[in-house]
């Protein structure tokens, strides 16, 4: 039996059974995470920082760590980030050893880097899909009561209605190094969209991004959706917050390109 | 557990879920195939990206040797044996959903000349290890 025949469709699927019972914490530690208030940080800076904190944590020498952040205008290209992604305004972009493809940062958006030992056995799956949910849980509580998962993509979205495409709100990118994450996810609140329209953000180019402010006809800023955030990651990594099935389209997943064609 | 794992009763199988078609005994001094487990693809989700030695490379038992990457995530390939890669499976690059479909077979990922085995278990024990 393939893995094709126990998961029809794609194996992405969101949500799959997980291997932890979802009411158990996928953290491999019992002691809260402290957590950082970083405020405005350069991106490579923030990245040289979780690397060594992420060195510690694997090496036992530090607990679970929870960066909490803005970065100022950058954009971070993944391995697979194709060249036609690549920003036509001439800005710098860093290669960075993250999962996912081009994206941009930028004040007005919340960064959040986790750095959790996972629990054995590590499910990278389960800990993307906790990581959505607690975004999904935030957005929904902020005021965009319809956000959720496309099938076949990572991150979470606002689907299409009468003038607008689906659009992306939130964006997720990780590695995972000995059992420890690095990277995580970035919520657009108050910043500007200007920069995405230089690149195919994720690779991906039949849909949009778009801001909570944007959504909502009022200045979210970052401030306002970090402590729901926070609380709501928190309860998503304990399994207090169950992974659900948000997903209202289905899509295919345009960054599967074969190296053969890179 | 919710799905079955046919494991090669004849592989050996590494504590980072990767695999050698061989039993440590047999491997050493010996080319074995690498790849890696069911177990391993399930918990990552699906394949879209590799990257793998190269012909030539030494890799070291324990160490990273290589990246995969899934769902959003990269993952690090840990090298279940020490010695010499001597070929690199390039048909994983066309498709990566075989590195999901066949795990064990066509998604193999590269070929080692082994000097040194790292710790392995059967498939018994790994079976058991790993709760499947």
């Amino acid at each position: 039996m393939t893995a094709r025949d126990r998961y029809p469709g794609p194996i992405m699927t969101a949500p799959r059974e997980p291997f932890f019972p979802a009411d158990r914490s996928i953290r491999a530690s019992g002691e809260p995470p402290e957590i950082r208030y970083l405020g405005v940080v350069d991106y490579q800076e923030a990245w040289n920082l979780q690397a060594e904190l992420a060195s510690q944590r694997a090496a036992g020498e530090i607990g679970d760590q929870l960066l909490i952040l803005e970065h100022p205008s950058v954009y971070t290209a993944g391995k697979r980030t194709q060249p036609e992604d690549r920003p036509t305004n001439g800005l710098p972009v860093i290669d960075v050893d993250r999962g996912g493809r081009i994206t941009w940062h930028g004040e007005g958006q919340l960064v959040v880097y986790p750095i959790i030992k996972l629990a054995d056995p590590v499910d990278v799956v389960d800990y993307v899909r906790r990581l959505e949910e607690a975004v999904i849980a935030t957005v929904r509580e902020v005021g965009v009561g319809n956000a959720g998962r496309i099938d076949g993509r990572s991150g979470v979205w606002v689907p299409a209605d009468g003038t607008r495409r689906d659009r992306k709100v939130a964006a997720l990118g990780i590695r995972v190094t000995r059992g420890v994450t690095m990277h995580g996810l970035s919520l657009n609140c108050s910043n500007t969209l200007e920069h995405y329209g230089h690149i195919v953000a994720c690779g991906i180019d039949d849909a949009d991004v778009t801001t909570l402010s944007m959504e909502l006809g009022r200045d979210v800023s970052v401030r306002e959706v970090t402590a729901p955030l926070v609380d709501a990651l928190l309860a998503a990594l304990a399994g207090e917050l169950a992974v659900a099935d948000h997903t209202f389209g289905s899509a295919p997943d345009p960054t599967k390109i074969p190296a053969k064609t890179r | 557990m919710a799905t079955e794992h046919s494991l090669p009763g004849n592989y050996s199988y590494s504590e980072d879920h990767e695999w050698i078609d061989a039993t440590p005994e047999d491997a050493v001094g010996a080319t074995v195939k690498v790849g890696i487990t069911s177990v391993a693809t399930e918990r990552l989700g699906e394949v879209v990206y590799a990257e793998l030695p190269q012909v030539g490379d030494a890799v070291t038992a324990g160490e990273p040797c290589g990246e995969v990457e899934s769902t959003k995530s990269v993952s690090d390939l840990y090298a279940p044996v020490t010695g010499t890669v001597t070929e690199v499976n390039d048909a994983v690059h066309d498709d990566y959903a075989v590195i999901n479909d066949d795990p064990f077979g066509a998604g193999w990922l590269f070929a080692v000349e082994v000097d040194e085995v790292g710790p392995l278990m059967t498939a018994a024990e790994y079976a058991e290890a790993n709760g499947v």
